[in-house]
């Protein structure tokens, strides 16, 4: 009988453990999160979506100089002048690369 | 007391614990994606749908823009809570490793640490990033007026944009005050640091509690208590009485109520 109760709580309490472990799962979910960037960053050939998936170096937002942020720009002026109208995209993908740390236990592999 | 009755007491505490956690982790607010979900979509499909937002929005001119994802189940999430994270989409010349240089949009985050849940930093990432791993392909979207887009790009390029953020994060954080923050909380300081272009925090905590109607947490208090013991990025300690917390849906109608949106949908695989 003893036995049977120390199974049975010490059950739930691995059960619950496991079912309420967000850090758990959500590493998990992440794991597999990730393997689907890799696996777009591997196709290597043209999408119908337009174009390869690439590695952003980095990106400048495109907006109004001046104002109350003093707020640096490139080449956007004529961009925000423009009433209305759709904006150009290019049709290539990009992906973040991996964060600092990351990217510095990569370069010491 | 007897076997029976104490498989009973453990299999009801088991229920009252799997099911709040997910329903209360509902912020979904990670790199990559959620807790406990399993991206379902090809690399291709992720793609085509990042660009297809792209496009979207390019199309009616957005300059910057409310963007937010399904990271889970909806039938997971609490009533009236739709998606499990909301960032900004900003218009930007992205740098390629070439050198060259396009433009597109970039995705402004704050995202909870994988390894620290209970922390959270900004992330800059790209729509193909934003949308890796979600439950639906689908993106809830807000274009501001004119206006706020060209306020909101002013505090994204200022230091008002990092000095807003609180890295102290909880999943239902009271947008109230200042003592957590999740994603919805602070994309709602950052507009309101637009709106009112200031970046004193109590300035801005004092128009929302006067102007913004946040979203009630319909979970039971038992449940919620559970789970704030249980998980590292759900607590209480922010909340006096109901438990509150900003929602896309909440920002979206705010924002709406004020006149201040150009347009808002939804885009769908």
């Amino acid at each position: 009988m003893k036995s049977t109760i120390r199974n049975v709580i010490g059950m739930t309490a691995l059960l619950a453990l496991f079912a309420a472990t967000p850090v758990h799962a959500q590493g998990f979910s992440r794991s597999v999160a990730e393997s689907t960037k890799h696996s777009a960053q591997a196709v290597g050939h043209s999408l119908a979506a337009g174009g390869k998936l690439v590695s952003g170096v980095a990106a400048v937002p495109l907006l109004v100089v001046g104002g109350m942020g003093q707020a640096s720009m490139a080449a956007g002026q004529a961009l925000w002048e423009t009433a209305d109208g759709p904006l150009p995209v290019t049709d290539e993908n990009f992906t973040a690369g991996p964060n600092p740390g990351q990217a510095m236990k990569k370069e010491e592999i | 007391m007897n076997a029976r009755k104490l498989v009973g007491w453990a299999l009801t505490l088991l229920l009252l614990l799997t099911s709040p956690v997910h329903a209360v982790s509902t912020a979904g607010s990670s790199a990559g994606n959620t807790a406990d979900t399993v991206p379902t979509f090809s690399a291709e499909q992720t793609i085509s749908f990042a660009k297809k937002v792209e496009k979207t929005v390019a199309a009616k001119g957005a300059r910057v823009f409310l963007i937010s994802r399904v990271g889970r189940s909806p039938k997971e999430l609490p009533e009236g809570i739709g998606y499990t994270h909301t960032g900004f989409g900003v218009y930007s010349l992205i740098e390629k490793p070439d050198g060259s240089k396009v433009p597109g949009y970039v995705m402004y985050n704050l995202y909870q640490r994988a390894d620290k849940p209970n922390r959270s930093d900004l992330v800059q990432d790209y729509p193909v990033d934003f949308f890796t791993g979600v439950f639906q392909l689908k993106a809830g979207i807000v274009i501001p007026s004119p206006e706020l887009q060209k306020r909101l790009l002013e505090v994204i390029a200022s230091d008002t944009y990092r000095n807003l953020h609180n890295p102290r994060y909880s999943v239902i954080a009271n947008p109230f005050n200042d003592k957590y923050q999740n994603c919805t909380e602070y994309v709602l300081d950052v507009l309101n640091a637009a709106i009112y272009q200031t970046g004193n925090m109590g300035q801005l905590k004092a128009n929302a509690q006067a102007y913004f109607m946040p979203q009630k947490v319909k979970i039971g208090p038992i449940k919620l208590l559970l789970g704030s013991i249980m998980s590292e990025d759900v607590t209480l300690s922010d909340h006096d009485g109901p438990v509150v917390t900003a929602t896309f849906e909440t920002i979206s109608k705010y924002l709406d109520d004020y006149h201040l949106v150009s347009e808002q949908f939804v885009i769908s695989q």
